[in-house]
């Protein structure tokens, strides 16, 4: 596998886990990131 | 013993400082690279520290499950913390460091009750606590992830089929796994005083900043 490869597999593992936590009412650990504005720009 | 708790403490403090950093420095480096676009890098940064956070989590358990060799416990725990208060909500600590601190506190207690045994009414007292909580104040928006209409009806609804669902489950584990059915219904009880202090108290709706 390229470097490429694994780069692009990197970054969707972390946008997926972004959108994940975007479709949630809360992170379930007692600590909340905040939500990026292009995130909920992302989602509407 | 002053100075190891202080000393412990800054250090525990940079460590989640570094939670961040991190998360910065794997989007700058995939920037750098061309693979992700500069508008969306907060987008990565946001999915890194959830990741990261949920690893240190997840760590967390597996460590007080292997100390107090009560690994089933804090699966059981995990799956069910996890899965409810993504929908419910409920209270967050403004700092990294006080969540961790709130957690490891959630699991050793947790350890501790676990092995008691409580009258049968008390455990559907517990969870019928649980679904009236879950009816009326989930789900708790927080103030760095606020929630539109068509959100909160939709965690609303997941919420009150969790509850329902882990009710169901703790009834019939009574009657044969009494330790599954305490470990729901301790478990139970924290996300329902998480989600009230996060309702009544400060700690669900301040914002957060390192």
């Amino acid at each position: 596998m390229s470097k490429n490869k694994i780069y692009k597999l990197i970054a969707a593992f972390g946008r997926k886990a972004a959108v994940k936590a975007s479709g949630t009412a809360s992170g379930y650990g007692s600590y909340q990131p905040k939500e990026p504005e292009a995130l909920k720009k992302l989602k509407k | 013993m002053t100075l190891i708790n202080e000393l412990v403490i800054i250090y525990l403090r940079k460590v989640m400082r570094m939670v961040h950093r991190l998360s910065k420095m794997i989007a700058n480096f995939l920037l750098h690279k061309n693979v992700i676009s500069e508008t969306e890098i907060d987008i990565y940064i946001y999915g890194y520290e959830t990741i990261i956070l949920g690893i240190i989590d997840f760590f967390i358990v597996l460590t007080v499950g292997l100390i107090f060799n009560q690994f089933i416990t804090m699966l059981t725990f995990f799956t069910m913390f996890i899965s409810v208060r993504l929908y419910t909500g409920g209270y967050h600590a403004n700092t990294v460091l006080k969540c961790k601190a709130v957690f490891i506190s959630i699991c050793i207690s947790l350890v501790f009750l676990s092995e008691l045994e409580f009258p049968y009414f008390l455990y559907i007292l517990v969870m019928l606590l649980y679904l009236i909580t879950s009816f009326f104040l989930a789900p708790i928006e927080n103030y760095n992830k606020p929630l539109t209409s068509e959100e909160q009806m939709k965690y609303r609804r997941i919420s009150i089929a969790m509850s329902l669902f882990w009710s169901v489950v703790a009834v019939i584990s009574y009657f044969f796994a009494i330790k599954i059915c305490t470990t729901i219904t301790v478990t139970a009880l924290f996300i329902t005083l998480l989600m009230i202090i996060g309702e009544y108290g400060k700690g669900g709706k301040i914002n957060e900043q390192e």
